[in-house]
């Protein structure tokens, strides 16, 4: 990266360069579906990543929206930093979130002994990633205020941050600056997105996927250290697809899934297995799958219809 | 059913339009920008994927992401489009072109032939003449028959088949529905009218407001009541969303009954030009009550210019108000009835030149208004005190030029500065014109008579507020949800009466927080003091209130009547408009719901005002925009395609509505 004298900018490769890393970006949707699928081990439909880079060449903010599990943050992570050529910042959202966490703002003893001023300021990762020219994830955007959403909107429209004790406007510095948020709309604890916020971003949907790509999946993220038979691998997809037509408050997702295998697989070979035995995916069910005490009576009964054993208890 | 895989994006982006339609029926929430926006993903989607053309599924994710509709509806939408593309476009096109013939043979005319539209109509003599020529005029609207007058010829078949075609696969399942869009000159409209013997909604929709009222002046003329009606209601629609309207067009819609009393008022001071000579003076009378001052004036001198019957004379001046007689000169009256008029014409001249003084025009005003007063009481000195009759006696007229020169003694010092002492002066003026007089009092006045000032015009915006403002709320809420106090009266009467659940509850009205953005300025002023009236019920919950003409001021709520009294005199004007720095002096994120009282017409330099209100849209702001009939409809189009809200408010009463509805949950 090249030297430049302003002192922000300094300071934000200093703190931040060595984090997003680089590599050569890749615009060319088809290409990335396979990248996607090879480095990162994620299967994205190609008109997904298709639609995300059009989205980015006409400077929209997308987002992903759907049920926990299916993929959202990981998928958003990895086309940002494809898109971009550098690893994105992710902003885990909270209602406390303002712009002085997510610009920067000013360290206190030094704001007081030199004053408001480039040496005081502290950037934070949105204006690192704008000055770095990559991107942002916004995780779980409903958990931010509405001021929060109108902020961040603002600054994706113009391509710029302002900040005015420093009397000083930031510009994007490439394409490489795009923003995904992520949401799960069925989560009713948290703030609803406004109309304006809704009509500005380019939506999209994310849902279960069909059996057989959840199928490839699994053989894609799971090695085979050991083998899983695929018998057993049937029945924790039936089981998982019975959990998701149940009114759970928190219904498994394809990663619960991956992490289910990758556990049973785990306590296999502590137990010196060359191959997963039922057991030991009864084991890892427990702590995989009941998420909340309210559904754990419903997850046990489905996999004692699926398996025929209840769950091992710890003695 | 086969339908192509494949459909250009050019083609989709031209009918993404009618997509967005139809979404908004089923309704979605759809706005123009975003149509843009999924216009340009389309094409960025599609250069990406390398491709000129998008399948069903692809071009529905795409949209429904863009769009923010769920994917199946966005499929559903687009599929019907689509299967047209195969085998029912050759059935339709074979359907036209059968249609075409039987149009040719109905005209007379053979393919290549050169024809005209004498030529046609003489064909076989005057029977069958109308068929004739409404065969040809469908088919030069269906391009069947091409050129300029004197060289006009039918196509061949080899072009009739391709003109099917063509139709066919713009969506057309017959010959009718395929004319259905395409407009003729307004000549051979009335031709095809004339021809068919009736009138369509279609026809008149592309019409102009004066060739609306030609259409109507003929349909009146022929006896044809249902093409009258048409034509009277597509008037009605335009003049409800703020075309301008000439005599002939207005003089239609009055005679049709379509508006309401309230709504011709409004169109009238709008600039609708009325002629009275259609009217009695009945009713000239009960329109001149509801027309603001100017407009009322106008009325009552053209109506008496006309009449050439004392007695018709008087059935419209004992109606009026003698205060608008300042605008009559010839009348038919004789005698001692002439003389009163002309008094009671010059002491309103004085009540207005006085009003002119005061709001310190110059001492020339003040001097006339005391002449015409006085010109006025010798007049109807030398009058028996039981002359007249009605509204304009002889006492009425002196009452009036009374009032004038009190007026003019305020503004020379003659009366005390005191606040109640000029309420009671002004109070024989109505609401507009004690503004107008109070604020020329503040501005031209020091210490004493402003305080004056302030002070009565806090007892005028007192009674506007108990007089008119409560006569717009409810007089009582049932609510069977959340019971609180229970009305005793009420009550006891409906369990005497009905055999319902008898139980009535008082509810609090609840309100919303907002800011008032009011536009003091001309005509608007009237419109502003009564929403002021009403929002005074609720002022706890207006957050801020900003007045504006060409400048702003913003004044922090809970309102505070001397302050609002202050800024309502205080308040300059420029002859000038700036909404859209007023809108921007109202986003102080106090409250997000923000009601504005405007006519739309920027006049003062200042920012775009569509871009205002996008920019508050973006940040979350809510705008509601309540516009009289005469608004600047180019930029109620732009406000909306911004995001803003616009209802029209035909009376200042209305307004009023608007602003209690915004303000009320």
């Amino acid at each position: 990266m090249t030297r430049t004298s302003d002192p922000i900018y300094e300071k934000v490769l200093e703190v931040y360069g060595g984090v997003v890393g680089s590599r050569e970006p890749i615009r060319d949707p088809g290409l990335a579906v396979r990248v996607l699928e090879r480095e990162y081990k994620l299967l994205v439909d190609r008109r997904l990543v298709t639609l995300v880079y059009a989205a980015f060449m006409n400077g929209r903010p997308v987002l992903f929206e759907g049920p926990p599990g299916t993929g959202k943050t990981e998928i958003g992570e990895a086309l940002l930093e494809l898109w971009a050529g550098k690893k994105p910042f992710v902003l885990p959202c909270s209602e406390n979130y303002d712009e002085y966490k997510v610009i920067g703002d000013f360290h206190p003893l030094m704001a007081m002994s030199k004053g408001f001023n480039e040496e005081s300021f502290i950037p934070r990762p949105l204006l690192a990633a704008l000055l770095l020219d990559t991107g942002v994830l916004v995780d779980e955007i409903r958990r931010s205020s509405e001021e929060f959403q109108n902020m961040l909107l603002d600054i994706i429209d113009k391509r710029r941050i302002i900040v005015p004790e420093l009397k000083r406007v930031f510009r994007a510095r490439g394409p490489g600056f795009q923003v995904i948020f992520t949401s799960n709309p069925e989560d009713i604890a948290q703030n609803e997105l406004s109309d304006a916020f809704l009509r500005r971003v380019v939506r999209v949907r994310f849902s279960y996927p069909p059996r057989e790509v959840e199928a490839r999946i699994l053989r894609l993220r799971v090695d085979g250290n050991p083998d899983i038979p695929q018998g057993l691998v049937d029945r924790m997809m039936s089981v998982v697809a019975k959990l998701r037509r149940r009114s759970l408050s928190h219904k498994p997702g394809t990663a619960e899934l991956v992490l289910w295998a990758r556990m049973a697989q785990s306590i296999a070979r502590l137990k010196g297995y060359g191959l997963v035995r039922v057991e030991d995916v009864l084991e890892a069910a427990d702590s995989v799958l009941v998420k909340r005490v309210e559904d754990e009576e419903a997850v046990l009964r489905v996999i004692e219809e699926e398996f025929g054993h209840a769950i091992p208890q710890a003695d | 059913m086969q339908y192509p895989r494949q459909i250009r994006v050019d083609e989709l982006v031209g009918r993404l339009p009618l997509l967005a339609g139809t979404l908004r029926s089923l309704g979605y929430t759809v706005g123009v920008g975003q149509v843009v926006e999924a216009a340009r993903l389309l094409a960025s989607y599609a250069s990406l994927a390398g491709s000129e053309a998008l399948g069903l599924d692809e071009a529905s994710f795409v949209l429904a992401s863009a769009l923010g509709v769920p994917e199946d509806e966005v499929r559903r939408v687009l599929e019907p489009s689509l299967r047209r593309k195969a085998l029912e476009v050759e059935e339709a096109a074979k359907r036209i072109e059968e249609e075409i013939w039987e149009a040719m043979r109905r005209a007379g005319v053979k393919p290549g032939e050169r024809v005209s539209r004498k030529a046609v109509a003489r064909r076989g003599g005057k029977r069958g003449r109308r068929e004739r020529i409404a065969a040809y005029l469908d088919l030069k609207r269906a391009g069947v028959i091409k050129g300029p007058p004197g060289a006009e010829r039918v196509a061949s078949p080899g072009e009739i088949r391709g003109i099917a075609f063509r139709l066919a696969s713009a969506g057309a399942d017959s010959l009718r529905d395929a004319l259905a869009g395409r407009r003729l000159g307004f000549d051979d409209l009335m031709l095809t009218i004339e021809a068919r013997g009736r009138l369509s909604r279609e026809d008149v929709e592309a019409l102009s407001v004066k060739r609306l009222a030609r259409l109507g002046e003929w349909a009146r003329r022929t006896g044809n009541r249902a093409a009258f009606n048409i034509v009277a209601e597509e008037l009605a629609r335009r003049a409800r969303q703020g075309a301008r309207l000439d005599e002939d067009s207005f003089g239609i819609l009055v005679e049709s009954g379509l508006l309401t009393p309230s709504e011709e008022a409004a169109l009238i001071a709008g600039g609708a030009r009325v002629d009275p000579t259609r009217l009695s003076p009945e009713e000239v009378a009960s329109l001149a009550s509801r027309l603001p001052d100017e407009a009322a004036a106008r009325l009552v001198a053209k109506a008496l210019r006309s009449m050439k019957d004392p007695e018709q004379a008087w059935r419209l001046l004992e109606r009026v108000d003698p205060g608008v007689l300042w605008d009559v000169g010839r009348t038919p009256l004789r005698g001692p009835e002439a003389v009163l008029v002309r008094a009671a014409a010059d002491a309103a001249r004085g009540v207005k030149e006085a009003i002119s003084y005061l709001e310190g025009r110059g001492e020339g005003h003040g001097d006339m208004a005391a002449y015409l007063a006085r010109k006025a009481l010798e007049a109807v000195g030398s009058l028996p005190s039981s002359a007249g009759r009605g509204r304009l006696t002889a006492g009425a007229v002196e009452a009036l030029a009374s009032l004038a020169l009190d007026l003019v003694a305020i503004g020379q010092g003659g009366v005390e500065a005191d606040g109640r002492a000029i309420a009671d002066t002004l109070a024989g003026l109505d609401y507009e014109q004690a503004l107008r007089v109070l604020r020329g009092l503040y501005a031209s006045g020091s210490g004493p008579l402003r305080d004056a000032a302030v002070a009565a015009a806090e007892r005028l915006l007192e009674k506007l507020a108990s007089t008119a403002g409560s006569r717009l709320l409810p007089k009582k809420v049932t609510a069977r949800s959340r019971p609180g106090r229970v009305e005793v009266r009420s009550s006891t009467y409906r369990l005497l009466r009905m055999a319902q659940d008898p139980i009535v509850y008082k509810r609090r009205l609840s309100s919303r927080e907002l800011t008032l953005v009011l536009d003091i300025s001309g005509s608007m002023s009237k419109y502003s003091v009564w929403a002021l009236a009403t929002a005074m019920a609720f002022s706890r919950h207006v957050k801020d209130l900003v007045l504006f003409s060409a400048k702003a001021s913003v004044l922090q709520g809970p309102l505070d009547r001397r302050r609002l009294a202050t800024a309502l005199l205080s308040a300059r004007f420029e002859g000038l408009t700036d909404v859209g720095g007023a809108l921007r002096a109202a986003a102080t994120g106090r409250a997000k719901r923000v009601v504005v009282i405007t006519d739309l017409k920027q006049t003062a330099p200042g920012p775009a005002l569509h871009e205002v209100v996008a920019d508050l849209r973006r940040r979350g702001y809510r705008l509601l925009f309540i516009v009289p009939p005469d608004h600047d409809p180019e930029a109620r189009r732009l406000v909306e395609a911004s995001g803003g809200v616009v209802r029209v408010a035909f009376t200042p009463v209305d307004a009023a509505r608007e602003v209690l509805r915004a303000l009320r949950r």
